[in-house]
């Protein structure tokens, strides 16, 4: 059975001192801190309860009033922070649902699934996956992506795409289903919007352009 | 000059004759200066609280001076109340338990709810706002479950159930203690009473179950229920709408009573309930009348919105809302969104100027009110019942396309219509069902009886294509492609001549015609439709639109300008699909032509083009186009000339402004940030003067300032003479002059009071205006940080929060809400909300260097307080880099030092601190002013602990000594302490004394680090001396433990100096305290505990010390140990259970006489 010792690492050592509490706790004195006003010989203690961080804080923080009032009082505002566009948009804000695009809407219609969908392809939320079908791709997404709104939008884009492929199949009932798909994927490519995400068949991805 | 993302742009014009083309092109619209938000559009309901948690269930005090409202912003609901203008809540009733349903008697005086506080079941409660008591009318005997008052302010009316499945019965309740009556004996939800007192009014409620009583299972019935008190007579009124009626409420006057009605499945579960969206309506009431119900029922809010709960009072509606978010009370007009004066005509326009379907059905609801004509009202039944379908309104898309077939008659063809429409919703409300999308054999079969209902004919050509469409949408879904496809086929576009079915089959082939090889009759399809001369001019537009989306399609830009330009020339000549063609062979060179002759192009179509729909078309995918493309001088040449040609008043117009007004604030704020701010003020200034938008101003009096030029007060004067009391007028003073309240020395509380009528002026007047609501948070922010008042911190933040929700579309807007706001709540402790909101903050980017700095130090600071030490770290460290790249910034460089090291101090990483604060020493002896001296011997206090921790023994010593030295040459010790935030000082927790003491401690540690300890012993015991007098002076747990602690290692050195009596002595006096502290608070295990018996168990049993050098039983002590371990389990303390598992078996041989 091992003897577990006072200081056995080192006979030397004082006892137990491994177990030493260690200062970088910076053990806080009091969690309640009592300040006496003493008065004509009666002691009142005027109790004020404070949390263990703010207690740190005020303990060992530096004290820069005066310079923290001057950075604070820089950053607020009363008024718009004045962004260029370009800086919103590379900061990769949706713009989607700004003031500029409400009013550029030309129909007062709620987007349909393809156009929800077309939207998932342009932010790279969603891309053309080797299998022929629509796929997440979180990583890239850029902006907002809700998950139970798309998730339908996916499902069912991608039974039909398996309808049609089986279509396909009933037209060329002599052709291999993958022939099927890769001919169908390579012409499906021509009219995929640009700036969808497309997955090769080494399963790697590139973007579609459209440059000339 | 440079435009948007620095592309080269022809330089605009000075700004004088920006200003002038702008005067020119805008006419009228300088005329009306201080105009406020436009009342030719519908009127949005306007938010009153904010905030994270739901804020439900408001209603006007009587006097309309207070909106009373529940919070679930605790763990159990409070009542609030708050003024609907301005301000933040201020809470009128709170305890341990819920209370709801808040109800202020007819003259304002005592507020009626319901309270769970004595009863789980729910009481009556009074509350007397005058002096705050509370009584409760009823008791355990009942539930109660809803309560109203009755004109009468002397009895009340309550719905309560006997026993657990017992049923509802409502019953009236004097005030004064008589006896209860009952009224009715049903089974009801939602009661209200008339204001004369006549009428009750109730939703009735079904049993869901036999087996459980009506509280457990129930189900909404049909209607709203009238019960007329005079006679006990009862109507049941079905408004003839989709779905089912709730929450009815009469108005004060008595003219009305308003409801909520859910229309539709909007949750997809299946049934319409109260999961599901609410839309109020409102229907003229005459008690005296034999039917009170006098009119239709007319819709109030957008389905957009899910409204319920109405509160109708004198001036304005309340309602509980919630746009997507929380529930959130607003107020609306009590005719609701659409101006009561607005003429079939005017409806008309702004139906076709909507960018939203759903205020296009409100719009629709009311054309169908106005119209009295009978074809026309079967035409626009139609069209509601098609945009239901299309918005996947199922629910009423089938009942008006049920309405449309009893109107037009069984054997009429636009009954057959309706019914193949109806066919067509319930195919799609069973498609939803399918779990992930997936066919099942039940669906199957119910598509099969399906097709074989469909008419295989009709006489009516478009009840024939209908019938077609539907046939080919439910082929295709179901995967008979084939099949769907020879159903489409057999539709034959020209023999059409019903708009709805034409849109239809536009829609139908866009999903059908997927296949490549089949886009070429996908595009003839279209392009037949495009010219259909039974489609309204708007909707040929939009089919050919279609056609060109669809043709360019993923197409490289050479092959889709040669595409459109085939197309083009055998498009027919003056046909909408030849002005479509015709706009994109002009708009695809965009971006790679120069930008002026492409705009000159598309301009000279633009000028030959008269139609103001194809204008307004051209102008937007234009401007869209051009935006997408950074064309920004195509962008505000497009947006100036569509504007200037839009009529004052028309429905179009705000749009039209809203759409210059951002883009020429874009101009303004790209020029600014190219540093050409001559440019940018003129920019602003044109912004200003169209429509007096709040941001423009702003903007402008920012660069007018900063071009040193002052000549605001005559600029204004001249402005605003003819209206110096207008919104923009108080909005532009209030500004001017809150924006000096960072200046410490101005006068907080006189600014703020100087402002507060402007700012109401201006608020009332912009109710959708996010800038007026971030200016009121904005005086009451500046305040708090002079006043630690908790009341101006709940204005700073409804202010806050209802700025932000305004400023959802508006990207500077929100930087600033959310930057502000998020130092708000830090300053206010609510780190994990100022972690959220400065995080968002974070994903915008920042405007200053300062910025770049406050909002990752409040940040860290937050992180640092919510225990996420190396995150902290981490962010203060990334922090620091920015802090050295900038020159500017290195009079921040000791604060963020000192952060730094603190955080990295607290995260474990000694030697990182420590290399911060050498680098900071150094900094901090050239600091001045009043906090200079304490700062520095904080620094020299962080030192000898992050050396203590790196055990670097003879660094923390001489650091100790430094601070000692330090800390005697403060003078005087502070009674307070700075806010790291900008907050009122706070008091200072510890005193000089205090701070000595641990000092002493530090000095103790280190000296025994280096082995010298009888020193250590003798600082260890100067700190024992101190908590010793404190102890006596405050009676403080926490020196207690830290007594033990302190025993501990006085014990722990004198053993290293062979003094073994004196190390036992000490173990037994840190056990006492250990113990001491354990009775005390409570706490069966400590560390402290734990390293004493052990010490002890150690000393005596494997050093031998003998039994009698002992005062207590150390056997005894170990066991103890060790059950409180074993019974208190914590990983912490595995080891330590080991150890004494080991002890207690040498305890237990020893007792057993065993030889060991």
């Amino acid at each position: 059975m091992t003897r577990a010792r006072i200081g056995e690492d080192d006979a030397a050592m004082p006892p137990g001192s491994r177990w030493r509490i260690p200062a970088t706790a910076l053990p806080i004195l009091a969690l309640a801190a009592g300040l006496a006003f003493g008065t004509s010989g009666c002691i009142q203690a005027s109790v004020a309860v404070i949390d263990r961080a703010t207690a740190l804080e005020q303990q060992a923080g530096g004290e820069f009033g005066p310079l923290e009032r001057d950075l604070l009082q820089s950053a607020l505002s009363p008024r718009a922070t004045p962004l260029t566009r370009g800086a919103i948009e590379a900061s990769g804000t949706d713009t989607s649902r700004t003031t500029l695009d409400r009013i550029l809407r030309i129909h007062a219609l709620a987007t349909d699934d393809a156009a929800t969908l077309d939207d998932l392809f342009a932010r790279q939320c969603v891309g053309e996956a080797r299998d022929g079908q629509v796929v997440e791709t979180p990583d890239t997404c850029k902006g907002g992506f809700d998950a139970a709104g798309a998730t339908p939008i996916l499902q069912r884009a991608n039974r039909d795409r398996r309808q049609l492929w089986a279509y396909l199949h009933e037209l060329r009932p002599g052709a291999v289903p993958a022939d099927i798909l890769r001919t169908w994927r390579a012409a499906h490519r021509t009219t995929a919007p640009c700036g969808v995400r497309w997955q090769r068949d080494d399963l790697s991805w590139e973007v579609k352009t459209c440059a000339d | 000059m440079r435009g948007l993302n620095g592309h080269r742009v022809p330089l605009a014009p000075v700004v004088p004759r920006v200003g002038l083309i702008a005067l020119l092109l805008l006419g009228l619209c300088i005329s009306n200066p201080g105009r406020a938000d436009s009342p030719d559009a519908p009127i949005q309901p306007r938010r009153v609280t904010a905030g994270g948690a739901n804020a439900y269930l408001g209603v006007p005090s009587p006097d309309e001076r207070l909106i009373y409202f529940v919070s679930d912003d605790r763990s159990t609901t409070r009542i609030l109340a708050q003024a609907p203008d301005q301000g933040g809540p201020r809470v009128v009733l709170s305890g341990n338990a819920d209370v709801l349903a808040p109800r202020p008697s007819p003259d304002g005086r005592t507020l009626l709810y319901i309270g769970y506080a004595q009863d789980a079941g729910g009481d009556a409660c009074l509350l007397d706002l005058r002096t705050g008591q509370s009584r409760c009318l009823t008791g355990p005997d009942t539930s109660d479950v809803a309560a109203f008052w009755f004109p009468d302010g002397r009895t009340i009316g309550v719905v309560q159930r006997e026993g657990l499945h017992g049923d509802f019965v409502l019953r009236r309740l004097p005030l004064d203690g008589g006896p209860a009556s009952d009224l009715v004996r049903a089974n009801l939800a939602s009661p209200a009473v008339s204001a004369d007192g006549g009428y009750l009014a109730w939703v009735p409620l079904d049993r869901d179950s036999e087996r459980v009583g009506i509280n457990f299972a129930m189900r909404l019935g049909r209607g709203i229920v009238f019960h007329r008190l005079s006679d006990g007579v009862q109507m049941s009124y079905w408004p003839g709408l989709p779905g089912y009626s709730g929450f009815p409420a009469f108005s004060p006057d008595g003219r009305y009573f308003v409801f909520a009605q859910y229309l539709n499945d909007t949750n997809f579960d299946g049934r319409i309930d109260g999961g599901d969206h609410g839309v109020l309506f409102r229907v003229p009431f005459d008690a005296s009348a034999p039917s009170p119900f006098v009119g239709p029922p007319e819709q109030l809010t957008s389905a957009r919105f899910n409204c319920l709960y109405p509160a109708p009072g004198r001036d304005r509606l309340v309602a509980t809302c919630s746009d997507g978010d929380n529930l959130d009370v607003y107020v609306l007009p009590l005719e609701g969104s659409i101006p009561k004066n607005w003429s079939l005509d005017r409806v008309a326009e702004q139906m076709a100027a909507s960018r939203d379907p759903w205020e296009l059905l409100l719009l629709m609801g009311r054309a169908l009110v106005l119209e009295t004509r009978p074809e026309s009202r079967l035409a626009r039944l139609r069209a509601m019942a098609d945009l239901h379908t299309r918005l996947r309104e199922h629910e009423s898309a089938d009942f008006y396309a049920r309405r449309l077939g009893d109107l037009a008659g069984s054997d009429a063809p636009l009954a057959r219509w309706a019914g193949l429409l109806r066919e067509l919703i319930a195919h799609r409300v069973a498609e939803i069902r399918l779990v992930q999308g997936q066919l099942s054999e039940a669906f199957l079969a119910g598509e099969r009886q399906r097709l074989a209902r469909l008419p295989a004919a009709d006489p009516d050509p478009d009840t024939a294509a209908l019938a077609r469409l539907v046939e080919c949408e439910v082929r295709d879904v179901v995967g008979d492609e084939a099949g769907a496809r020879r159903a489409f086929a057999a539709i034959d576009p020209a023999r059409l001549g019903d708009p709805a079915t034409i849109r239809m089959v536009a829609v139908r082939a866009r999903r059908l015609l997927v296949l490549p090889q089949e886009r070429p009759r996908l595009l003839e399809a279209l392009r037949t439709l495009s010219q259909h001369p039974a489609l309204p001019d708007a909707d040929r537009l939009h089919v050919a639109d279609a056609y060109v989306t669809t043709m360019v399609r993923g197409a490289p830009l050479a092959g889709r300008l040669s595409a459109v330009r085939d197309a083009l020339a055998s498009a027919p000549p003056g046909s909408e699909l030849a002005f479509r063609l015709d706009l994109e062979q002009r708009l695809i060179p965009m971006g790679q032509r120069d930008g002026e002759a492409v705009r000159a192009e598309v301009f000279e179509l633009y000028r030959n083009e008269k139609d103001p729909n194809r204008r307004r078309f051209l102008a937007l995918m234009t401007v869209r186009r051009a935006a997408s493309l950074d064309q920004d001088h195509v962008v505000y040449q497009f947006a100036n000339t569509w504007v200037s040609g839009l009529r004052p008043g028309s429905a179009e117009r705000p749009y039209g402004e809203a759409l210059f007004r951002e883009i020429v604030l874009d101009r303004g704020y790209g020029a600014q940030a190219a540093g050409d701010v001559k440019n940018a003020r003129g920019w602003f200034w044109s912004a200003a003067i169209l429509g007096d938008w709040p941001q423009a101003h702003s903007a402008f009096i920012e660069a007018r300032i900063a071009e040193g030029i002052d000549d605001l007060d005559t600029t204004y004067r001249d402005r605003f003479a003819s209206a110096p009391d207008g919104p923009a007028a108080a909005f532009v003073r209030a500004y001017r002059a809150v924006r000096t309240l960072g200046d410490p020395t101005t006068d907080v509380d006189r600014v703020a009071a100087d402002v507060d009528r402007d700012l109401r002026t201006a608020t009332h007047a912009f109710p959708q205006a996010w800038e007026p609501r971030l200016l009121r948070a904005w005086v009451a922010h500046q305040r708090v940080l002079r006043r630690a008042d908790p009341s101006l911190a709940a204005e700073a933040l409804n202010e806050y929060g209802l700025a932000l929700d305004l400023a959802r579309e508006d990207p500077r807007g929100t930087a600033t809400i959310l930057l502000n706001l998020g130092l708000l709540q830090a300053m206010l402790g609510d780190d994990a909300a100022a972690l959220e909101t400065l995080a968002r903050r974070d994903a915008l980017p920042y405007q200053t260097p300062f910025q770049a700095i406050a909002i990752p130090l409040a940040r860290a600071r937050a992180m640092f307080r919510t225990d996420r030490h190396a995150e902290a770290a981490a962010l203060a460290r990334s922090t620091l880099d920015t802090v050295r790249s900038d020159p500017s910034l290195a009079p921040l460089l000791p604060l963020v030092l000192d952060r730094a090291a603190l955080y990295a101090l607290q995260a474990g990483q000694p030697l990182d601190a420590l290399e911060l604060l050498e680098e900071l020493t150094p900094l901090a002896r050239a600091l001045t002013g009043a906090e200079a001296a304490i700062t520095r011997f904080k620094v020299a206090l962080k030192r000898a602990s992050a050396a203590l921790a790196a055990d670097r023994h003879e660094t923390a010593l001489a650091a100790v000594q430094q601070a000692q030295g330090l800390l005697e040459a403060i003078d005087s010790w502070p009674s307070t302490a700075p806010d790291p935030l900008g907050g009122p000082p706070t008091r200072r927790v510890f005193s000089r004394e205090d701070t000595a003491g641990l000092l002493h401690a530090y000095q103790a540690h280190a000296l025994a680090g280096l082995g010298r300890f009888p020193e250590a012993i003798e600082a260890m015991e100067r700190r024992r001396d101190g908590l010793v007098a404190r102890l006596r002076r405050a009676d403080l747990d926490e020196d207690v433990i830290e007594l033990a602690r302190v025993e501990y290692h006085v014990g722990l050195w004198s053993w290293a100096q062979g003094d073994r009596d004196r190390a036992v002595a000490a173990f037994e006096n840190g056990l006492d305290r250990a113990e001491a502290y354990r009775d005390r608070t409570g706490t069966p295990v400590t560390v402290e505990w734990l390293r004493l018996v052990q010490a002890l168990a150690q000393s005596r049993l494997i050093e031998g010390v003998p039994a009698d050098r002992f005062q207590r039983d150390v056997g005894e002590s170990v066991r103890r140990a060790h059950d409180a371990v074993g019974k208190n389990r914590n990983p912490r303390w595995d080891a330590d259970r080991f150890l004494l598992e080991q002890y207690r078996t040498l305890v237990e041989q020893d007792a057993a006489g065993e030889v060991r």
